[in-house]
């Protein structure tokens, strides 16, 4: 199978999914360090529906996956990219998404090939200055290291602050 | 004694690469068939496509591809769901122990097996990643541990470097 087929494919992102859920249960549960039925409690579902998401099997409401993120404290940001262009950066060993956050700014999550999608740096732009950067990101043919290429951009940054 | 070579599978990407057992026949050189692979791979040519040399082919189909091949349309859905886990393993991620474990008992090869609904991928460590010796199913699951030991311990054995041995326990001098 090619690796734009299986990109394309609905199992891989659900995979994903179900992945990132089974992931920040373990986390919570390690970090708390409760077992099942203690985790299951503190989540207000019963023992099986916590069985079911340790085994990958996870499938349900999206209100119900807002609030497995809440009671394990973190907010469950979902964004949404162009497949192509996921497709493209997937060659080159990068992702990079835009997402909107308040009136004319942007964040630009910046990550490695990782399907795990933990950004390596966010930055926080006004519009026409993040277009820009993504434009110039884009335009590389390979990016090894995410960091080096964006601190050696020549870029105005009048107008831009890291998280 | 069969012969093997190994191959890599190429739609993952990662820290690490998955790679398949090939097994070879008898009238096929193992040394230089690893070799026209190795050579193929690097230059990124003669991927899935066979080439003819007098009645040899240069590449081989390994143990996964004709796994892939043969899977039914019913069970299509659960072999992107493998490699979609074997995407993830490569990339060093955590997966619930009911789609990814090591078998038991534990084996310092690092036995493994992948599972998705029906199908089953069962395979050992090897520097820079994995590799898949044995394609299976639910059902004939029994077998298919069988079968990948006597594999495995077949393919281990075919890598071992072998000491040169005139017969009467000395070495022979080149």
């Amino acid at each position: 199978m090619e690796r734009e087929e299986l990109l394309r494919s609905k199992e891989y992102w659900l995979i994903h999914i179900q992945n990132k859920v089974f992931n920040l249960l373990r986390k919570y549960k390690e970090d708390k360090k409760l077992n099942q039925s203690q985790l299951a409690e503190k989540m207000e579902v019963t023992k099986g529906y916590i069985s079911q998401i340790m085994n990958g099997d996870y499938d349900h409401k999206v209100s119900k996956l807002v609030d497995l993120a809440l009671s394990c404290d973190k907010a469950p940001i979902i964004t949404f990219i162009d497949i192509d262009t996921y497709i493209e950066n997937d060659k080159k060993g990068i992702n990079i998404v835009r997402e909107q956050i308040s009136g004319a700014n942007y964040h630009f999550w910046l990550s490695n090939n990782s399907n795990e999608f933990e950004p390596l740096s966010v930055l926080t732009l006004k519009e026409s200055i993040g277009d820009s950067l993504l434009k110039k990101l884009n335009s590389l043919k390979e990016i090894k290291n995410v960091n080096q290429e964006t601190s050696n951009l020549d870029f105005e940054y009048s107008n831009y602050s890291t998280i | 004694m069969p012969k093997f070579a190994i191959k890599h599978i190429k739609t993952q990407k990662g820290k690490m690469v998955f790679k398949q057992l090939i097994i070879l026949e008898d009238k096929l050189d193992e040394i230089k068939t690893q070799l026209n692979i190795n050579e193929c791979e690097t230059h990124n040519k003669c991927i899935d496509e066979g080439k003819i040399i007098g009645e040899k082919k240069i590449i081989r189909k390994g143990v996964f591809d004709i796994y892939s091949e043969e899977i039914e349309d019913a069970d299509r859905h659960s072999l992107r769901g493998l490699f979609t886990l074997m995407d993830m393993i490569v990339d060093l991620q955590k997966l619930p122990k009911k789609q990814f474990r090591p078998l038991q008992p534990k084996s310092k090869d690092g036995d493994f097996e992948i599972k998705r609904g029906d199908l089953r991928i069962i395979g050992i460590d090897i520097e820079g990643g994995k590799l898949i010796i044995k394609c299976g199913h639910k059902n004939t699951q029994d077998e298919d541990i069988s079968h990948f030991r006597s594999l495995k311990k077949q393919y281990l054995e075919s890598i071992k470097p072998k000491k040169l041995d005139n017969g009467k326990g000395r070495i022979a001098q080149k």
